[in-house]
């Protein structure tokens, strides 16, 4: 039995199959903001299709483009390329739409979501605490190909 | 109007305080209130013997959100500087239209609702027609002949509530345009509607319809439309075709007479920066039988996601084969 599991091993690396790890996102607000958010909405809020939950306009905000936890929640999130993204928001801008505002680290982040009501954002466990409210927690399959992208 | 309403945004936008935020192709937002956005086009084209060289466009867009509501506008200059074969004098006119402009209340996501000018929101092409966002050089046949591009009324568009990404539009004009003298075909008197299933950004269908009575020609047009997008690997596919039955309001010989026309557009990144673009036309028209067929290549050259360079042939069955070419910028 082990001998077929080797192989079965071997057959699957070598076919560039790797095994994922169990990475945590946690999507939050400031402790002020009184909104619901779903884990299934936060697409369309990140793609500006959605802007008002309860009458609040949602404000989404994003890490820079080479981040790996933006990069992690863009594959996994909105699982879309930069170049999907960037068609995409040239049509938006036709209509005066926007992509979500980028800051420059999670510390960043952190410090808009506690001051501006209704904004959104995704963090690491490291920098949660009572100041921040989570709205949704996300558990993704990242593959060896993400972390190396790190 | 057209002054009053560009002296207002000029004199918001500088009056404005707040956080200013400007990122090349995006924009620039000053507190997340206020928008701005600019864009510009140069076309180059030749056929046969002819050509003509412009300035095509110069945009100015701008979006003021309070609450629930937003202000839009978008003010444009068109043919600013044209060089051609046929005149005899190059020519410099630098004069701003309103494109657009409206309000809209955002009730929430299945009811919302724009007064004022807008694009008629209908198919995929209508809504992106400039030459920044559009992959060709050329608009398909799609886009010039079946429904006005600008609509002056109201729209009411949202999802449907009890079927997820199902998307509506319903839009009347029942009075006169905002700057009738810039549209493709002139109407007082519009009604439409739009259907859309959303599968994914990249996947959509749809259908369409609509009346409207053109003012110039005295014909009363119903047209239905179909459309599609889909991404297959890394072929982006997109089409659309319509049918319209034109009835004349004139004595004339052909008093009622139909024309069906379609396009398929493929598109394909075969470069870092480059995509290779084919597109299909065809028209056919009732009224004196005849067929237009059109064969597009486009090649659209991206060096940022907010510039584009392009090199067009097209393949007329009848005519001379148009040599296009055009370079913008969204700023």
């Amino acid at each position: 039995m082990k001998k077929y599991l080797l192989v079965l091993m071997i057959f699957l690396i070598s076919c560039g199959v790797s095994i994922g790890k169990e990475f945590t996102i946690y999507i939050v607000t400031g402790a002020k903001t009184d909104i619901d958010i779903k884990c299934s909405d936060l697409k369309s809020i990140y793609l500006k299709e959605k802007i008002f939950i309860k009458h609040v306009r949602v404000i989404p905000v994003n890490l820079p483009s080479d981040n790996f936890l933006r990069k992690i929640f863009n594959k996994y999130v909105l699982n879309m390329t930069q170049e999907e993204l960037n068609i995409y928001w040239n049509e938006k801008y036709y209509e005066g739409v926007v992509p979500p505002i980028v800051l420059k680290s999670q510390k960043a982040v952190k410090k808009f979501l506690q001051n501006v009501e209704g904004s959104i954002g995704y963090l690491t466990k490291d920098y949660l605490d009572k100041s921040l409210k989570i709205k949704c927690i996300l558990k993704v399959n990242v593959n060896e190909k993400d972390f190396n992208s790190r | 109007m057209r002054k009053i309403t560009f002296a207002f945004l000029l004199f918001y936008t500088f009056s404005y305080g707040g956080d200013l935020f400007y990122q090349f192709g995006r924009g620039l937002n000053i507190d997340n209130h206020l928008w701005l956005g600019s864009y510009i086009s140069i076309n180059y084209w030749k056929k046969g013997s002819e050509n003509e060289i412009k300035f095509d466009d110069i945009a100015l867009l701008s979006k003021i959100f309070f609450g629930k509501f937003s202000l839009f506008s978008e003010f444009e200059a068109n043919n600013i500087y044209v060089s051609s074969s046929s005149r005899k004098n190059k020519y410099w006119d630098i004069e701003f239209e309103i494109e657009r402009i409206f309000l809209s209340y955002h009730y929430n996501d299945f009811f919302n609702i724009k007064i004022g000018r807008f694009l008629t929101p209908l198919g995929i092409w209508n809504k992106i027609h400039i030459d920044a966002l559009k992959w060709t050089v050329s608009d398909p046949l799609v886009s010039t002949a079946f429904f006005p591009m600008f609509t002056t009324g109201i729209n009411i568009n949202g999802y449907f509530p009890t079927k997820e990404n199902i998307k509506y539009e319903f839009f009347i004009q029942k009075n006169k345009s905002i700057n009738s003298s810039y549209n493709n075909l002139k109407t007082e008197d519009i009604i439409g509607f739009q259907v859309e299933k959303l599968f994914d950004v990249n996947k959509k269908i749809g259908i369409n319809g609509g009346i409207f009575e053109e003012e110039k020609a005295q014909e009363e047009y119903k047209f239905l439309g179909l459309y599609g997008k889909t991404k297959i690997k890394s072929f982006f596919f997109s089409s659309e075709v319509y049918y319209a039955n034109e009835k004349s309001k004139k004595k004339v010989k052909h008093k009622e007479y139909g024309k069906i026309t379609y396009y398929l557009q493929l598109v394909k990144r075969i470069f870092n920066k480059t995509y290779f673009i084919f597109r299909k036309d065809g028209l056919y028209d009732t009224s004196d039988k005849h067929h237009v067929d059109i064969w597009t290549f486009t090649l659209n050259f991206r060096p940022r996601f907010n510039i584009s360079f392009k090199v067009e042939y097209q393949f007329y069955e009848r005519k001379d084969d148009y040599i296009r070419s055009s370079f913008a910028v969204l700023f």
